[in-house]
């Protein structure tokens, strides 16, 4: 498991071009777990109309 | 050598300027104020004494000629260091904008200066408005002028000291999880997040778009009201401002609590883990509320954990868009804290952000719900005592989440209010929290609670 969440945390790094220096990695991985537990509560099911927040409405676009 | 003696509150300065008072005068006393205390708070980043007094003079010919232009007219304030003001450095105290000079004024310096104040200069941050105290910058980070050796708050740093230290009546703060709460709460005053787009971004340094709110830090419930008056009012060039009436803060300012409903989030502040000082605290601010005539009722708020959750997946989403080219390309530019806690937004995917923003919109209406059958909501504005500098969580994802953040997430005001100091002398605060563009009733609850229970008088010794 540690294994595995270690490869999505460096696959993660990888995609997004951001280099971790050798001496804070294991902080940084930590900090990743920690925050993957937080925003898994949001992971349940919602219904389809639970609409997301901040959605722009066209009547109130600039033009 | 005697120190200067603090500014006056904004309602004081313009009392004394109706009566007679120079603003020139005012502007040397403050200027006299910050160049005694500057080296031991950092407070300023820029100091603009030049522009300042020049501007206090021209308010001297203006006033005299019968042209004042309010009450706040000829009196300083400052800005935190990521508004805009035009021909002034902006630097969001990094070395990424060390050299950025801002073309044109934020659309609060704009409203600021309608009124008749006068900036008098920038304030430190927090870097980019997400970093730590002890990030290594090219400015000192501001100090807290109850103990120098403790925390501050941020990001508004500079904001919370400058006030709390007598240099301005008003200080600009901005709050994406806290920034202007924490600090006025560490530093013993003032500081309103108002409702998500009351206030006008434009011209502000973002940080996280869907929670970036800007708002006031002020000695006084009152001068708070009186800089509301100000700033409210529709901007559109803030594609987030609110087309709603600007709002009076100031007419039913003294009308008193009696008969208002405020629900007490006992639960909440359990959840928040804040410590026995600070709860007894809030339950004797409880009952000076209720002695004045509300109704205290207990009150259930949504999940917490579902409200950090949505707010940091926001947050760190979007801090990372805006700061993704910069951390590729120099990331040895930030400071250690600022780097790794934007770095973080490379671990939300979309779902994360989407999902989140869904939840929001839940807890955004759970939350106004609750305040459609009570006036207002009291909870903690901070844990306890400020702590020292260098027992501040500066990791790249905190541990314990700021006890500020829910009310970003679910976009409603709230107020930081002084109620009080622990037991080594630091400042408590407490949190009012309102109905969405409930702010007038806020500063009611707080003012009838200030005039009351008489923290205002007491003053760090500097």
């Amino acid at each position: 498991m540690h294994d595995q969440e270690r490869a999505i945390y460096e696959g993660m790094l990888l995609a997004a071009g951001i280099i971790i220096p050798p001496e804070r990695n294991d902080v940084m991985f930590e900090a990743f777990r920690a925050y993957r537990e937080l925003a898994s509560v949001l992971n349940v099911p919602l219904p389809y109309g639970a609409e997301p927040a901040a959605i722009y409405l066209a009547a109130e676009a600039k033009s | 050598m005697t120190l200067p003696p603090p500014v006056p509150s904004l309602a004081e300065a313009a009392a004394q300027l109706e009566a007679g008072l120079s603003p020139v005068a005012l502007m040397e006393a403050a200027l006299a104020r910050i160049a005694a205390l500057e080296p031991r708070l950092h407070a300023f980043i820029t100091l603009a004494a030049e522009t300042a007094l020049a501007a206090a003079r021209e308010a001297e010919r203006a006033i005299k000629a019968g042209r004042r232009q309010g009450p706040l007219h000829g009196i300083p304030y400052a800005l935190k260091d990521i508004y805009d003001a035009a021909d002034l450095p902006t630097t969001a105290h990094s070395r990424l904008l060390e050299h950025n000079i801002a073309l044109r004024n934020s659309d609060a310096a704009d409203r600021l200066e309608a009124a008749g104040m006068i900036l008098l200069g920038k304030l430190s941050t927090h870097e980019f408005a997400r970093g730590g105290p002890t990030d290594s910058l090219p400015w000192p980070n501001a100090r807290n002028p109850w103990n120098l050796q403790r925390f501050a708050g941020g990001s508004s740093s500079g904001s919370g000291v400058a006030v709390a230290s007598g240099m301005v009546g008003l200080a600009m703060g901005s709050d994406t999880g806290g920034s202007i709460r924490l600090p006025a709460a560490y530093c013993g005053v003032v500081g309103l997040k108002p409702t998500y787009g009351r206030l006008s971004r434009f011209g502000v340094v973002p940080l996280s778009f869907s929670m970036d709110h800007t708002g006031p830090l002020t000695r006084t419930v009152e001068d708070c009201a009186l800089a509301m008056q100000v700033l409210a009012g529709h901007d559109p060039r803030d594609p987030a401002s609110a087309p709603v009436p600007p709002g009076d803060y100031l007419s039913m300012l003294r009308s008193g609590v009696k008969g208002l409903r405020i629900g007490l989030a006992r639960r909440f502040d359990e959840e928040s883990l804040i410590d026995a000082v600070q709860a007894k605290a809030i339950g004797e601010a409880a009952r000076l509320l209720a002695d004045l005539g509300a109704e205290i009722v207990d009150i259930e708020l949504p999940s917490r954990k579902l409200m950090d959750a949505c707010l940091q997946v926001i947050l760190l989403a979007e801090g990372f868009a805006i700061h993704r080219e910069d951390l590729r390309a120099r990331p040895e530019a930030y400071g250690r804290v600022t780097r790794e806690r934007l770095m973080m937004g490379a671990f939300v995917t979309g779902s994360d952000y989407v999902q989140a923003q869904r939840w929001r919109r839940h807890l955004a209406d759970e939350m106004q719900k609750l305040l459609m059958r009570h006036d207002a909501i009291l909870c903690s504005g901070l844990t306890g005592e400020a702590p020292f500098v260098a027992e501040v969580d500066e990791g790249p994802f905190r541990k314990h989440h700021p006890i500020t953040g829910p009310f970003n997430a679910t976009g409603q005001p709230a107020l930081a209010v002084p109620i009080g100091f622990g037991p080594q002398g630091m400042p408590l605060s407490m949190q009012l929290v309102g109905a969405n563009f409930g702010e007038a009733t806020l500063l009611r609850i707080a003012h009838a609670y200030e005039a009351a229970a008489g923290w205002i008088s007491v003053r760090p010794s500097l």
